[in-house]
């Protein structure tokens, strides 16, 4: 496992130096001109996430690296963890710059900004994961079936979630979760252990594939 | 002693394809030639084998281990040259070889760099620059360099010059020469493996149609040509025959047995030459109505 870890890390150093310089530069900018948000940084941040890390899934896609480490003799385990090292990894130093930043332009660090911190990074994680698990459903045992299972659970969601709405009810409740919530240790935790499970399924379904041709 | 692969009852079904149910099983020191046309079912079997592709249904042994894609200790025992050759592609073949290296204990990398002198393969090149036979010989030598007791090859000539052809097959000619590996070789190309298989089996649209020892069917598939004046006869072993007047040409699957019909019928001009494995293949594929089959 460590071996494809080390191995992933070295080939996309570049781009990853390079998604990782565009969110300390932002960083900068942002305390050079006196913005002192925090907003800034971390909205710039996850867009170069989102982009450095879809590249490097599509690139790795192109080059067939599931099939590459499937006949390595390694189990799927350790090959589904490997695989995810990167988006963890490089979510885990833009967190880390977030803290340098917040300790270089503030004398107290708040609480509440590092679990809005910690949540946000849990949810860039998850959606990741989110489009992972859409990539290896296809490689399911019943792709059809699988689709419908996991779009139908969101579906589900945003249909109740829409409903509550619209009959007020779910108003304060969205209001609490995305605002309240956000910054409170306990939603740090919730989103957490959501990209935690997001993570697990992940693992899951890749270990269930069919195949590993692509 | 266990068997370098062995599987049974193994089935994979896609939307316009079933492979299966296969029986099959290789002996240490043996080569088995896997021969079928396109779309045969070769490569599903291979995919299955090498842990690219889980089957359906199906027990299939590795050196006695079950090929259990979360305990991937078997995979030590295997060499694996696919269909297409996957590499990190930004990457030279030498770094591509160190990589894989690192997952083995019996990696050689002395051994990687005379394969490569052998195939006339500069690892200095990165893996996209390589073209398609370069990047069939770079898979080669990842398959051999950790020395493997199996080697699953499926059609690994494609793409290569016939000076590299000649140079892999004496490559697995000296490889066999401890009499502990096994080579599971697949092809559409039957005098590429001619030479190097002990056993061949012939694989029709998913279902094993035949599996023997290749002497025993260069031995007893013939062609026979004779004289007879007698009409409608049903001749013992004959897969084909072609008649013009009382001349007749026929294809014995068992030209002992076919020779005994024909000498009590008491035919005239009897000549006999042997077949290719080509030739034979053909007729198999063809689907000779008188092939013994291998139900599996």
């Amino acid at each position: 496992m460590w071996q494809l870890m080390k191995a992933d890390f070295s080939y996309y150093k570049f781009a990853l130096l390079l998604g990782f310089g565009v969110c300390v530069v932002m960083a900068i900018v942002s305390f050079a001109w006196n913005w002192g948000d925090l907003d800034t940084p971390i909205a710039n941040s996850a867009f170069s996430y989102m982009i450095t890390i879809g590249i490097i899934g599509f690139d790795a896609d192109k080059e067939k690296r599931d099939r590459l480490y499937a006949v390595l003799p390694l189990s799927l385990r350790d090959i589904a963890h490997g695989r995810m090292f990167l988006a963890v990894i490089f979510q885990l130093s833009i967190f880390l710059l977030w803290l340098v930043y917040l300790a270089v332009t503030r004398e107290n660090v708040p609480l509440p900004t590092v679990c809005n911190m910690l949540s946000f990074s849990a949810l860039t994680l998850a959606m990741i994961m989110f489009f992972i698990i859409h990539h290896d459903i296809g490689f399911g045992d019943n792709k059809k079936k699988g689709y419908g299972i996991y779009y139908g659970f969101f579906a589900l969601v945003i249909a109740i979630g829409g409903f509550l709405y619209y009959i007020q009810k779910l108003r304060a409740v969205s209001s609490y979760l995305f605002i309240t919530l956000y910054g409170l240790p306990a939603g740090a935790i919730l989103f957490s252990a959501f990209a935690l499970g997001m993570y697990i399924l992940s693992l899951t379904v890749f270990m269930r594939r069919k195949s590993y041709l692509a | 002693m266990p068997q370098a692969f062995e599987f049974k009852n193994l089935i994979k079904t896609y939307p316009d394809f079933k492979l299966g149910p296969l029986a099959l099983d290789l002996a240490p020191g043996m080569v088995l030639g896997f021969v079928g046309p396109n779309g045969s079912g070769k490569s599903t079997t291979m995919h299955c084998l090498a842990g690219l592709v889980r089957p359906d249904s199906g027990s299939m042994e590795i050196f006695g281990r079950e090929n259990d894609l979360n305990d991937p200790a078997w995979k030590f025992d295997v060499g694996y040259v696919g269909d297409i050759h996957v590499f990190y592609e930004g990457w030279s073949g030498e770094k591509n070889l160190q990589f894989l290296a690192q997952f083995y204990p019996n990696w050689s990398h002395e051994f990687a760099a005379k394969l490569a002198q052998r195939f006339d393969l500069s690892l200095k090149k990165k893996a996209k620059e390589l073209s398609t036979g370069n990047r069939a010989k770079l898979a080669i030598i990842a398959a051999l360099a950790h020395a493997p007791k199996l080697l699953i090859l499926d059609e690994p000539t494609a793409g290569l010059d016939p000076v590299a052809r000649a140079e892999l097959q004496d490559v697995l000619f000296e490889l066999m020469a401890d009499g502990e590996r096994a080579i599971f070789y697949s092809t559409h190309i039957l005098p590429e493996i001619s030479r190097l298989a002990d056993e061949l089996a012939f694989l029709q649209n998913g279902r094993i149609v035949l599996r023997t020892a290749k002497d025993d069917l260069t031995e007893k598939w013939r062609k026979i040509t004779f004289r007879l004046s007698r009409n409608n006869l049903k001749f013992e072993s004959v897969v084909s025959h072609q008649r013009e007047g009382n001349d007749y040409q026929v294809i014995s699957s068992d030209f002992e047995a076919t020779m005994r019909q024909l000498h009590e019928l008491g035919v005239e001009n009897v000549q006999h030459s042997r077949l290719s494995v080509d030739e034979i293949a053909v007729q198999i594929l063809k689907g000779g109505k008188n092939v013994a089959t291998h139900e599996s």
